[in-house]
């Protein structure tokens, strides 16, 4: 259930049709959004506008979500970095790791490997993880 | 990419869903300008899309539920509501 730690919204229903709904079916899937927790990201300007253009936002929440699950005692931020040689942009999400070095390892490996089960081969090195550990 | 099955709990009832790739998005932002003399800017993301397997509206089309969060940014901010910079 950890994936689905985001809200669920009223169904993709046309306005139109609102009124063809029973109220007792419609109140039910209005209950539905209530079940999990909508989840809340503050981003900079450049990286909203960074995300914005390259369509990545979601893919960004997905990320930020998968992080605060690979390592739960953290508070990421994300920046968007710039290779000064290539001129190739890609955002970071920085964490900071509690733990074991190997704890943390581990913990970075389960995160990548779900993160590029979901990512678009295209997008995938568009989003990055970098981390200290304390 | 292929819709992938799975189950969620549903006013605590597992219920079948696929989840069904987005093609193309467009996703426009709320700005707000608020009494503080802030401007936010607000947008509603969808992170996946939900189709509830048979199930169906009155007209008989499909029913989806969209998983989705919530991204805020500050356009601007007056000077005395900003972190205070180090001397």
């Amino acid at each position: 259930m950890a994936e689905d730690q985001q809200a669920l919204s009223a169904p993709l229903f046309p306005i139109t049709q609102l009124a063809y709904f029973a109220p007792r079916e419609f109140d039910q899937m209005a209950l539905a959004q209530e079940e999990l927790p909508v989840q809340s990201e503050t981003l900079s300007s450049a990286v909203e506008r960074f995300c914005t253009t390259r369509r990545l936002l979601s893919w960004l929440l997905i990320a930020l979500q998968m992080v605060r699950e690979s390592f739960p005692q953290s508070s990421p931020t994300v920046r968007v970095v710039k290779d000064p040689d290539s001129e190739d942009e890609w955002i970071t999400i920085d964490v900071v790791a509690t733990g074991e070095v190997s704890q943390v390892i581990d913990a970075e490996r389960r995160f990548m490997r779900r993160l590029l089960e979901r990512l678009p081969e295209s997008e995938s090195d568009k989003i990055r993880l970098a981390y200290d550990i304390i | 990419m292929p819709e992938r099955k799975d189950t969620i709990m549903l006013f605590g009832n597992p219920t079948e869903v696929s989840e069904v790739p987005i093609a193309h998005s467009e996703e426009r932002a709320n700005e707000y300008e608020l009494e503080d003399g802030s401007v936010i800017r607000f947008r509603a993301v969808a992170t996946a899309v939900l189709r509830i397997d048979n199930q169906f509206d009155g007209e008989g089309n499909p029913l989806y539920l969209v998983k989705n969060g919530q991204v805020v940014t500050v356009v601007k901010a007056p000077d005395h509501l900003r972190k205070k910079k180090a001397p």
